[in-house]
Protein backbone atom coordinates (compact mmCIF):
# COMPACT_ATOMS: atom_id res chain seq x y z
CA UNK A 1 0.00 0.00 0.00
CA UNK A 2 1.47 3.38 -0.95
CA UNK A 3 1.38 6.51 1.18
CA UNK A 4 -0.88 9.29 -0.08
CA UNK A 5 2.21 11.41 -0.76
CA UNK A 6 3.73 8.75 -2.98
CA UNK A 7 0.43 8.37 -4.79
CA UNK A 8 0.26 12.11 -5.41
CA UNK A 9 3.80 12.09 -6.76
CA UNK A 10 3.03 9.18 -8.98
CA UNK A 11 -0.07 10.92 -10.29
CA UNK A 12 2.00 13.97 -11.09
CA UNK A 13 4.65 11.94 -12.92
CA UNK A 14 1.92 10.11 -14.75
CA UNK A 15 0.27 13.31 -15.95
CA UNK A 16 3.58 14.91 -16.88
CA UNK A 17 4.60 11.88 -18.89
CA UNK A 18 1.27 11.77 -20.74
CA UNK A 19 1.51 15.47 -21.40
CA UNK A 20 4.95 15.18 -23.00
CA UNK A 21 4.27 11.97 -24.83
CA UNK A 22 2.85 13.33 -28.10
CA UNK A 23 5.88 15.57 -28.49
CA UNK A 24 8.17 12.62 -27.88
CA UNK A 25 6.28 10.46 -30.34
CA UNK A 26 6.51 13.14 -33.02
CA UNK A 27 10.25 13.34 -32.37
CA UNK A 28 10.52 9.64 -33.11
CA UNK A 29 8.52 10.05 -36.32
CA UNK A 30 10.80 12.87 -37.43
CA UNK A 31 13.93 10.87 -36.76
CA UNK A 32 12.65 8.14 -39.06
CA UNK A 33 11.63 10.60 -41.73
CA UNK A 34 15.07 12.21 -41.62
CA UNK A 35 17.00 8.91 -41.71
CA UNK A 36 18.32 9.51 -38.19
CA UNK A 37 18.07 5.84 -37.52
CA UNK A 38 20.10 5.30 -34.41
CA UNK A 39 18.34 8.17 -32.60
CA UNK A 40 15.00 6.78 -33.77
CA UNK A 41 15.70 3.22 -32.69
CA UNK A 42 17.00 4.28 -29.28
CA UNK A 43 13.91 6.41 -28.76
CA UNK A 44 11.61 3.53 -29.68
CA UNK A 45 13.25 1.50 -26.98
CA UNK A 46 12.56 4.32 -24.49
CA UNK A 47 9.01 4.55 -25.76
CA UNK A 48 8.22 0.89 -25.24
CA UNK A 49 9.74 1.02 -21.74
CA UNK A 50 7.59 4.08 -21.17
CA UNK A 51 4.46 2.19 -22.14
CA UNK A 52 5.26 -0.51 -19.62
CA UNK A 53 5.75 2.11 -16.95
CA UNK A 54 2.51 3.87 -17.92
CA UNK A 55 0.59 0.61 -17.63
CA UNK A 56 2.04 -0.13 -14.19
CA UNK A 57 1.41 3.42 -13.01
CA UNK A 58 -2.19 3.32 -14.20
CA UNK A 59 -2.79 0.07 -12.37
CA UNK A 60 -1.24 1.40 -9.15
CA UNK A 61 -3.20 4.64 -9.27
CA UNK A 62 -6.44 2.79 -9.87
CA UNK A 63 -5.65 0.56 -6.88
CA UNK A 64 -5.50 3.73 -4.83
CA UNK A 65 -8.84 5.07 -5.83
CA UNK A 66 -8.28 6.63 -9.22
CA UNK A 67 -10.35 5.74 -12.28
CA UNK A 68 -8.06 6.00 -15.27
CA UNK A 69 -8.59 4.07 -18.46
CA UNK A 70 -5.98 3.86 -21.21
CA UNK A 71 -6.60 1.42 -24.00
CA UNK A 72 -3.40 -0.57 -23.73
CA UNK A 73 -4.77 -3.23 -26.03
CA UNK A 74 -4.72 -0.61 -28.76
CA UNK A 75 -1.20 0.48 -27.81
CA UNK A 76 -0.14 -3.13 -28.03
CA UNK A 77 -1.51 -3.30 -31.57
CA UNK A 78 0.47 -0.22 -32.49
CA UNK A 79 3.61 -1.78 -31.05
CA UNK A 80 3.04 -4.92 -33.10
CA UNK A 81 2.64 -2.85 -36.27
CA UNK A 82 5.78 -0.91 -35.39
CA UNK A 83 7.67 -4.13 -34.87
CA UNK A 84 6.58 -5.44 -38.25
CA UNK A 85 7.71 -2.21 -39.86
CA UNK A 86 11.07 -2.41 -38.09
CA UNK A 87 11.67 -6.00 -39.08
CA UNK A 88 10.98 -5.10 -42.65
CA UNK A 89 13.03 -1.91 -42.27
CA UNK A 90 10.24 0.13 -43.81
CA UNK A 91 10.96 3.19 -41.71
CA UNK A 92 8.49 5.52 -43.40
CA UNK A 93 5.78 3.08 -42.43
CA UNK A 94 6.97 3.24 -38.83
CA UNK A 95 7.13 7.05 -38.98
CA UNK A 96 3.53 7.14 -40.19
CA UNK A 97 2.35 4.96 -37.31
CA UNK A 98 4.03 7.25 -34.77
CA UNK A 99 2.96 10.51 -36.38
CA UNK A 100 -0.55 9.74 -37.54
CA UNK A 101 -1.79 7.03 -35.23
CA UNK A 102 0.07 7.07 -31.92
CA UNK A 103 0.54 10.83 -31.51
CA UNK A 104 -3.19 11.60 -32.04
CA UNK A 105 -4.07 8.73 -29.69
CA UNK A 106 -2.16 10.40 -26.85
CA UNK A 107 -3.23 13.91 -27.76
CA UNK A 108 -6.85 12.76 -27.41
CA UNK A 109 -6.11 11.20 -24.03
CA UNK A 110 -4.91 14.52 -22.72
CA UNK B 1 17.11 -8.55 -64.79
CA UNK B 2 15.82 -7.55 -61.38
CA UNK B 3 12.16 -6.58 -61.44
CA UNK B 4 11.23 -3.50 -59.48
CA UNK B 5 7.57 -3.38 -58.56
CA UNK B 6 6.23 0.16 -58.53
CA UNK B 7 2.80 0.87 -57.05
CA UNK B 8 1.26 4.32 -57.04
CA UNK B 9 -1.76 4.91 -54.85
CA UNK B 10 -3.77 7.71 -53.30
CA UNK B 11 -2.48 8.79 -49.90
CA UNK B 12 -4.81 9.65 -47.04
CA UNK B 13 -4.55 13.36 -47.83
CA UNK B 14 -5.44 12.86 -51.50
CA UNK B 15 -1.93 13.30 -52.88
CA UNK B 16 -0.36 10.57 -54.92
CA UNK B 17 2.05 8.25 -53.11
CA UNK B 18 4.35 5.49 -54.26
CA UNK B 19 5.51 2.10 -53.03
CA UNK B 20 8.43 0.13 -54.39
CA UNK B 21 8.55 -3.62 -53.78
CA UNK B 22 6.10 -3.15 -50.93
CA UNK B 23 8.12 -0.42 -49.23
CA UNK B 24 6.82 3.09 -48.67
CA UNK B 25 8.89 5.66 -50.52
CA UNK B 26 6.80 8.42 -48.98
CA UNK B 27 4.44 8.78 -46.03
CA UNK B 28 1.07 7.26 -46.82
CA UNK B 29 -0.62 10.13 -44.96
CA UNK B 30 1.25 13.14 -46.28
CA UNK B 31 3.64 12.01 -49.01
CA UNK B 32 4.89 15.40 -50.19
CA UNK B 33 5.52 16.56 -46.67
CA UNK B 34 7.66 13.54 -45.88
CA UNK B 35 9.84 14.30 -48.90
CA UNK B 36 10.03 17.93 -47.83
CA UNK B 37 11.13 16.96 -44.30
CA UNK B 38 13.83 14.75 -45.70
CA UNK B 39 15.26 17.32 -48.10
CA UNK B 40 15.10 20.02 -45.46
CA UNK B 41 17.13 17.96 -43.03
CA UNK B 42 19.69 16.63 -45.53
CA UNK B 43 20.32 19.56 -47.82
CA UNK B 44 23.86 20.92 -47.71
CA UNK B 45 23.92 24.48 -48.99
CA UNK B 46 27.70 24.38 -49.34
CA UNK B 47 27.60 21.83 -52.12
CA UNK B 48 27.81 23.06 -55.65
CA UNK B 49 26.12 20.11 -57.32
CA UNK B 50 23.73 17.42 -56.21
CA UNK B 51 23.02 13.84 -57.09
CA UNK B 52 19.57 12.66 -56.03
CA UNK B 53 19.09 8.91 -55.99
CA UNK B 54 15.54 8.03 -56.96
CA UNK B 55 13.06 9.93 -59.10
CA UNK B 56 9.77 8.39 -57.95
CA UNK B 57 6.98 10.95 -58.13
CA UNK B 58 9.48 13.79 -58.12
CA UNK B 59 8.67 15.12 -54.65
CA UNK B 60 12.27 15.10 -53.42
CA UNK B 61 13.35 16.73 -56.67
CA UNK B 62 10.71 19.43 -56.30
CA UNK B 63 11.88 20.43 -52.83
CA UNK B 64 15.54 20.04 -53.71
CA UNK B 65 15.04 22.56 -56.51
CA UNK B 66 13.54 25.02 -54.03
CA UNK B 67 16.69 24.84 -51.93
CA UNK B 68 19.28 24.40 -54.66
CA UNK B 69 18.07 27.12 -57.00
CA UNK B 70 20.03 26.96 -60.23
CA UNK B 71 22.70 24.56 -59.05
CA UNK B 72 23.13 21.40 -61.08
CA UNK B 73 21.05 18.42 -60.01
CA UNK B 74 21.56 14.91 -61.34
CA UNK B 75 18.61 12.63 -60.71
CA UNK B 76 19.25 8.92 -60.90
CA UNK B 77 16.29 6.76 -61.85
CA UNK B 78 16.22 3.02 -61.54
CA UNK B 79 14.22 1.85 -64.55
CA UNK B 80 11.97 2.88 -67.39
CA UNK B 81 8.78 2.13 -65.48
CA UNK B 82 9.79 4.60 -62.83
CA UNK B 83 10.46 7.21 -65.50
CA UNK B 84 7.18 6.57 -67.25
CA UNK B 85 5.27 6.78 -63.97
CA UNK B 86 6.84 10.12 -63.26
CA UNK B 87 6.11 11.42 -66.75
CA UNK B 88 2.47 10.38 -66.47
CA UNK B 89 1.71 11.18 -62.86
CA UNK B 90 4.39 13.52 -61.59
CA UNK B 91 5.32 17.09 -62.35
CA UNK B 92 7.14 16.23 -65.56
CA UNK B 93 8.14 19.85 -66.18
CA UNK B 94 10.75 19.48 -63.47
CA UNK B 95 13.00 17.36 -65.64
CA UNK B 96 12.81 19.86 -68.47
CA UNK B 97 14.60 22.45 -66.34
CA UNK B 98 18.05 23.36 -67.54
CA UNK B 99 19.88 22.49 -64.35
CA UNK B 100 18.20 19.10 -63.94
CA UNK B 101 19.73 16.09 -65.62
CA UNK B 102 18.22 12.61 -65.52
CA UNK B 103 20.80 9.88 -65.38
CA UNK B 104 20.70 6.14 -65.67
CA UNK B 105 24.38 5.65 -64.85
CA UNK B 106 26.59 7.38 -62.32
CA UNK B 107 29.82 6.97 -64.26
CA UNK B 108 31.17 10.06 -65.95
CA UNK B 109 30.18 12.44 -63.18
CA UNK B 110 33.11 14.11 -61.51
CA UNK B 111 32.82 13.27 -57.83
CA UNK B 112 34.55 15.74 -55.62
CA UNK B 113 33.80 17.13 -52.20
CA UNK B 114 31.51 19.75 -53.62
CA UNK B 115 28.92 17.33 -54.84
CA UNK B 116 26.30 16.14 -52.36
CA UNK B 117 24.88 12.67 -52.84
CA UNK B 118 21.32 12.52 -51.57
CA UNK B 119 20.06 9.02 -50.85
CA UNK B 120 16.73 8.62 -49.09
CA UNK B 121 17.07 5.49 -46.98
CA UNK B 122 13.65 4.28 -48.10
CA UNK B 123 14.99 3.73 -51.62
CA UNK B 124 17.90 1.62 -50.43
CA UNK B 125 15.57 -0.68 -48.50
CA UNK B 126 13.03 -0.78 -51.29
CA UNK B 127 15.40 -1.86 -54.08
CA UNK B 128 16.39 -4.79 -51.90
CA UNK B 129 19.63 -6.53 -50.96
CA UNK B 130 19.96 -8.26 -54.29
CA UNK B 131 19.91 -5.12 -56.36
CA UNK B 132 23.39 -4.40 -57.75
CA UNK B 133 23.38 -0.87 -56.33
CA UNK B 134 22.27 -1.85 -52.85
CA UNK B 135 25.74 -2.39 -51.38
CA UNK B 136 27.35 0.79 -52.62
CA UNK B 137 24.36 2.92 -51.64
CA UNK B 138 24.30 1.36 -48.16
CA UNK B 139 28.01 2.04 -47.74
CA UNK B 140 27.74 5.68 -48.83
CA UNK B 141 24.70 6.14 -46.63
CA UNK B 142 26.22 4.64 -43.52
CA UNK B 143 29.33 6.76 -43.91
CA UNK B 144 27.17 9.86 -44.33
CA UNK B 145 25.14 9.01 -41.25
CA UNK B 146 28.23 8.30 -39.19
CA UNK B 147 29.78 11.59 -40.29
CA UNK B 148 26.63 13.57 -39.51
CA UNK B 149 26.53 12.16 -36.01
CA UNK B 150 30.10 13.10 -35.20
CA UNK B 151 30.51 16.23 -37.34
CA UNK B 152 30.31 18.77 -34.51
CA UNK B 153 32.64 16.78 -32.28
CA UNK B 154 35.09 16.34 -35.15
CA UNK B 155 35.29 20.08 -35.72
CA UNK B 156 35.75 20.94 -32.08
CA UNK B 157 38.38 18.24 -31.57
CA UNK B 158 40.20 19.42 -34.66
CA UNK B 159 40.34 23.03 -33.44
CA UNK B 160 41.83 21.89 -30.15
CA UNK B 161 44.16 19.28 -31.63
CA UNK B 162 45.93 21.61 -34.00
CA UNK B 163 46.99 23.65 -30.97
CA UNK B 164 48.91 20.64 -29.60
CA UNK B 165 51.75 21.26 -32.06
CA UNK B 166 52.27 17.52 -32.45
CA UNK B 167 54.73 16.14 -34.97
CA UNK B 168 53.55 15.04 -38.38
CA UNK B 169 54.41 11.61 -39.75
CA UNK B 170 57.29 11.01 -42.14
CA UNK B 171 57.80 8.33 -44.71
CA UNK B 172 60.51 6.08 -43.37
CA UNK B 173 61.14 3.39 -45.97
CA UNK B 174 61.16 0.79 -43.22
CA UNK B 175 62.15 -2.69 -44.20
CA UNK B 176 60.57 -4.12 -41.07
CA UNK B 177 57.38 -6.09 -41.23
CA UNK B 178 54.52 -3.99 -39.87
CA UNK B 179 51.93 -5.68 -37.67
CA UNK B 180 48.51 -4.07 -37.42
CA UNK B 181 46.74 -5.07 -34.21
CA UNK B 182 42.98 -4.57 -34.28
CA UNK B 183 40.58 -5.75 -31.63
CA UNK B 184 38.56 -8.42 -33.40
CA UNK B 185 37.91 -11.80 -31.76
CA UNK B 186 40.78 -13.59 -33.55
CA UNK B 187 43.32 -11.48 -31.64
CA UNK B 188 42.83 -13.72 -28.62
CA UNK B 189 44.13 -16.62 -30.71
CA UNK B 190 47.06 -14.89 -32.38
CA UNK B 191 48.43 -12.28 -29.99
CA UNK B 192 51.07 -14.62 -28.59
CA UNK B 193 52.74 -14.96 -31.98
CA UNK B 194 54.15 -11.48 -31.41
CA UNK B 195 55.86 -12.09 -28.09
CA UNK B 196 59.14 -13.47 -29.33
CA UNK B 197 59.43 -11.14 -32.31
CA UNK B 198 59.00 -7.78 -30.58
CA UNK B 199 62.34 -6.32 -31.55
CA UNK B 200 62.21 -7.23 -35.22
CA UNK B 201 58.68 -6.22 -36.19
CA UNK B 202 56.86 -2.94 -35.73
CA UNK B 203 53.55 -3.20 -33.94
CA UNK B 204 50.78 -0.63 -34.44
CA UNK B 205 47.84 -1.11 -32.12
CA UNK B 206 44.35 0.36 -32.33
CA UNK B 207 43.28 1.94 -29.05
CA UNK B 208 40.66 -0.72 -28.42
CA UNK B 209 43.31 -3.47 -28.48
CA UNK B 210 45.89 -1.75 -26.27
CA UNK B 211 44.76 -3.37 -23.04
CA UNK B 212 45.02 -6.84 -24.58
CA UNK B 213 48.45 -6.15 -26.04
CA UNK B 214 49.90 -4.76 -22.80
CA UNK B 215 48.40 -7.59 -20.78
CA UNK B 216 50.43 -10.01 -22.87
CA UNK B 217 53.56 -7.97 -22.20
CA UNK B 218 53.87 -6.70 -25.75
CA UNK B 219 55.10 -3.16 -26.32
CA UNK B 220 53.57 -1.29 -29.24
CA UNK B 221 55.57 0.79 -31.69
CA UNK B 222 52.56 3.05 -31.62
CA UNK B 223 48.92 3.26 -30.64
CA UNK B 224 46.34 4.76 -32.98
CA UNK B 225 43.12 6.58 -32.15
CA UNK B 226 40.63 8.12 -34.55
CA UNK B 227 37.27 8.40 -32.78
CA UNK B 228 35.93 11.81 -31.81
CA UNK B 229 34.00 10.57 -28.80
CA UNK B 230 35.06 10.94 -25.14
CA UNK B 231 34.41 7.24 -24.67
CA UNK B 232 37.76 6.23 -26.14
CA UNK B 233 39.58 7.55 -23.10
CA UNK B 234 38.42 4.36 -21.36
CA UNK B 235 40.77 2.42 -23.64
CA UNK B 236 43.74 3.93 -21.79
CA UNK B 237 42.55 4.11 -18.21
CA UNK B 238 44.75 2.36 -15.69
CA UNK B 239 47.32 1.36 -18.30
CA UNK B 240 49.93 4.09 -17.77
CA UNK B 241 50.79 4.00 -21.45
CA UNK B 242 53.56 6.42 -22.28
CA UNK B 243 54.53 5.16 -25.71
CA UNK B 244 53.95 6.90 -29.04
CA UNK B 245 50.42 8.00 -29.92
CA UNK B 246 49.22 8.52 -33.47
CA UNK B 247 45.95 10.40 -33.49
CA UNK B 248 43.60 11.51 -36.22
CA UNK B 249 43.22 15.29 -36.33
CA UNK B 250 39.56 14.92 -35.34
CA UNK B 251 40.18 12.35 -32.60
CA UNK B 252 39.02 13.02 -29.07
CA UNK B 253 41.13 15.86 -27.72
CA UNK B 254 40.63 14.95 -24.06
CA UNK B 255 42.14 11.53 -24.73
CA UNK B 256 45.09 13.05 -26.58
CA UNK B 257 45.72 15.37 -23.62
CA UNK B 258 45.34 12.50 -21.16
CA UNK B 259 48.32 10.66 -22.64
CA UNK B 260 51.92 11.62 -21.96
CA UNK B 261 54.12 10.04 -24.58
CA UNK B 262 55.31 11.30 -27.95
CA UNK B 263 52.42 12.32 -30.19
CA UNK B 264 51.90 12.39 -33.93
CA UNK B 265 48.95 14.03 -35.63
CA UNK B 266 47.37 12.44 -38.71
CA UNK B 267 45.54 14.46 -41.34
CA UNK B 268 42.78 12.80 -43.32
CA UNK B 269 41.48 13.10 -46.82
CA UNK B 270 37.80 14.08 -46.99
CA UNK B 271 37.80 16.53 -44.09
CA UNK B 272 38.58 19.92 -45.57
CA UNK B 273 40.20 21.57 -42.51
CA UNK B 274 42.56 18.59 -42.21
CA UNK B 275 43.42 18.70 -45.89
CA UNK B 276 44.28 22.39 -45.62
CA UNK B 277 46.40 21.87 -42.54
CA UNK B 278 48.23 19.00 -44.23
CA UNK B 279 49.17 21.27 -47.12
CA UNK B 280 50.37 23.92 -44.69
CA UNK B 281 52.56 21.47 -42.81
CA UNK B 282 53.57 19.41 -45.82
CA UNK B 283 52.14 16.28 -44.20
CA UNK B 284 50.95 13.13 -45.95
CA UNK B 285 47.17 12.67 -46.15
CA UNK B 286 45.53 9.51 -44.88
CA UNK B 287 42.49 7.68 -46.20
CA UNK B 288 40.45 6.91 -43.14
CA UNK B 289 38.13 4.10 -44.26
CA UNK B 290 35.82 4.85 -41.35
CA UNK B 291 37.41 2.79 -38.59
CA UNK B 292 40.49 3.00 -36.40
CA UNK B 293 41.73 -0.22 -38.02
CA UNK B 294 41.57 1.22 -41.52
CA UNK B 295 43.17 4.46 -40.30
CA UNK B 296 46.02 2.38 -38.85
CA UNK B 297 46.44 0.57 -42.15
CA UNK B 298 46.57 3.88 -43.98
CA UNK B 299 49.13 5.16 -41.47
CA UNK B 300 51.36 2.15 -41.93
CA UNK B 301 51.12 2.50 -45.69
CA UNK B 302 52.14 6.15 -45.49
CA UNK B 303 54.99 5.36 -43.10
CA UNK B 304 56.40 3.12 -45.79
CA UNK B 305 55.84 -0.46 -44.65
CA UNK B 306 55.87 -2.83 -47.61
CA UNK B 307 54.70 -5.90 -45.70
CA UNK B 308 51.77 -5.68 -43.32
CA UNK B 309 50.35 -8.49 -41.22
CA UNK B 310 46.81 -8.04 -39.93
CA UNK B 311 46.02 -9.27 -36.43
CA UNK B 312 42.47 -9.14 -35.09
CA UNK B 313 41.09 -7.46 -38.20
CA UNK B 314 38.22 -9.93 -38.50
CA UNK B 315 35.58 -7.67 -40.10
CA UNK B 316 32.98 -10.23 -39.15
CA UNK B 317 32.15 -12.77 -36.43
CA UNK B 318 31.49 -16.50 -36.45
CA UNK B 319 29.26 -16.43 -33.38
CA UNK B 320 28.04 -13.26 -31.72
CA UNK B 321 31.21 -11.63 -30.50
CA UNK B 322 32.45 -8.48 -32.24
CA UNK B 323 35.66 -7.78 -30.36
CA UNK B 324 38.28 -9.77 -28.47
CA UNK B 325 37.46 -10.72 -24.88
CA UNK B 326 39.47 -8.04 -23.18
CA UNK B 327 38.70 -5.20 -25.54
CA UNK B 328 36.72 -2.36 -24.07
CA UNK B 329 34.56 -2.47 -27.16
CA UNK B 330 33.33 -6.03 -26.75
CA UNK B 331 29.63 -6.13 -27.31
CA UNK B 332 27.49 -9.18 -27.79
CA UNK B 333 25.57 -8.69 -30.99
CA UNK B 334 21.93 -9.55 -31.24
CA UNK B 335 20.21 -10.76 -34.37
CA UNK B 336 19.06 -7.28 -35.29
CA UNK B 337 22.55 -6.03 -36.00
CA UNK B 338 23.46 -8.83 -38.31
CA UNK B 339 23.11 -7.69 -41.84
CA UNK B 340 24.62 -10.30 -44.03
CA UNK B 341 26.95 -13.24 -44.42
CA UNK B 342 30.46 -13.03 -45.78
CA UNK B 343 33.07 -15.66 -46.69
CA UNK B 344 35.81 -16.22 -44.13
CA UNK B 345 39.44 -17.09 -44.74
CA UNK B 346 38.74 -20.73 -43.88
CA UNK B 347 35.90 -20.92 -46.39
CA UNK B 348 33.11 -20.84 -43.81
CA UNK B 349 30.38 -18.20 -43.87
CA UNK B 350 30.50 -15.70 -41.02
CA UNK B 351 28.19 -12.88 -39.97
CA UNK B 352 28.89 -9.26 -40.56
CA UNK B 353 27.04 -5.99 -40.18
CA UNK B 354 26.84 -2.95 -42.36
CA UNK B 355 29.69 -1.05 -40.75
CA UNK B 356 32.13 -3.96 -40.81
CA UNK B 357 31.10 -4.68 -44.36
CA UNK B 358 31.99 -1.15 -45.40
CA UNK B 359 35.42 -1.55 -43.79
CA UNK B 360 35.90 -4.87 -45.58
CA UNK B 361 35.02 -3.15 -48.82
CA UNK B 362 37.70 -0.52 -48.12
CA UNK B 363 40.32 -3.23 -47.67
CA UNK B 364 39.18 -4.91 -50.87
CA UNK B 365 39.84 -1.69 -52.78
CA UNK B 366 43.11 -0.96 -50.97
CA UNK B 367 44.57 -4.41 -51.45
CA UNK B 368 43.72 -4.52 -55.15
CA UNK B 369 46.75 -2.36 -55.90
CA UNK B 370 49.80 -4.53 -55.91
CA UNK B 371 52.49 -2.51 -54.13
CA UNK B 372 51.80 -3.74 -50.60
CA UNK B 373 52.06 -7.31 -49.43
CA UNK B 374 49.31 -7.89 -46.88
CA UNK B 375 48.78 -11.00 -44.78
CA UNK B 376 45.86 -11.98 -42.57
CA UNK B 377 45.85 -14.08 -39.41
CA UNK B 378 42.11 -14.27 -38.72
CA UNK B 379 41.13 -17.79 -39.69
CA UNK B 380 37.45 -17.06 -39.21
CA UNK B 381 37.74 -13.44 -40.27
CA UNK B 382 36.40 -12.10 -43.55
CA UNK B 383 38.46 -13.02 -46.60
CA UNK B 384 39.93 -10.04 -48.38
CA UNK B 385 41.02 -10.60 -51.99
CA UNK B 386 44.82 -10.57 -52.52
CA UNK B 387 45.36 -10.97 -48.78
CA UNK B 388 46.84 -14.32 -47.86
CA UNK B 389 45.91 -16.15 -44.67
CA UNK B 390 48.98 -17.20 -42.70
CA UNK B 391 49.50 -19.36 -39.64
CA UNK B 392 52.14 -19.00 -36.94
CA UNK B 393 54.73 -21.07 -38.79
CA UNK B 394 54.44 -18.97 -41.91
CA UNK B 395 54.56 -15.82 -39.79
CA UNK B 396 57.79 -16.96 -38.19
CA UNK B 397 59.19 -17.85 -41.60
CA UNK B 398 58.25 -14.45 -43.04
CA UNK B 399 60.12 -12.76 -40.23
CA UNK B 400 63.14 -15.00 -40.66
CA UNK B 401 63.21 -14.31 -44.40
CA UNK B 402 62.84 -10.60 -43.79
CA UNK B 403 65.84 -10.61 -41.46
CA UNK B 404 67.87 -12.57 -43.98
CA UNK B 405 67.04 -9.96 -46.64
CA UNK B 406 67.45 -6.85 -44.56
CA UNK B 407 69.51 -7.53 -41.51
CA UNK B 408 68.16 -7.94 -38.02
CA UNK B 409 67.33 -4.30 -37.27
CA UNK B 410 69.49 -3.93 -34.20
Amino acid sequence: MKSSNEVLELKESFNDYLHNLSGGVLYIANCFKEDKLSEALNSIYDFSEGMTWLNDAMRLLNEHGDNIFIDFARIKEYLIEINEGLEKQDYLLVADIFEYEIAPFFTELN
Amino acid sequence: MLQLKWESYKAKNGELALMLNGYQLYSKYKPKESAFNWIQSEFDENAEEYILIGLGLGYHLEYLLKYAGNKKIYVYYFDEIELRLFEEKGNSELIQLENVKLIKKVTGIRMDENIQILIPNAWIKAIGENHPLNNILEIIKINQMSYNRSKKLMYSNFQLNILNESEIIQYSNSRKIGCLIAAGPSLDLTILWLKEHQGVVDIFVVGAALKTVLTYGILPTGVVISDASDLIQKQFEGLNYEGPLYYLSTANNATVKFLNGPKYILYQRGFIPAENEAIKRNSPLLDTGGSVGTVTFSLMEKLGYRKIVLFGQDLGFPNNQTHSEMSSSNVKMNANNIKRKIKANDGSMINTNLMLYSFWNWYEEKCKQGNLKVYNTAVQGAKVSNVELINEDIFNRLIKENIEENGDFI
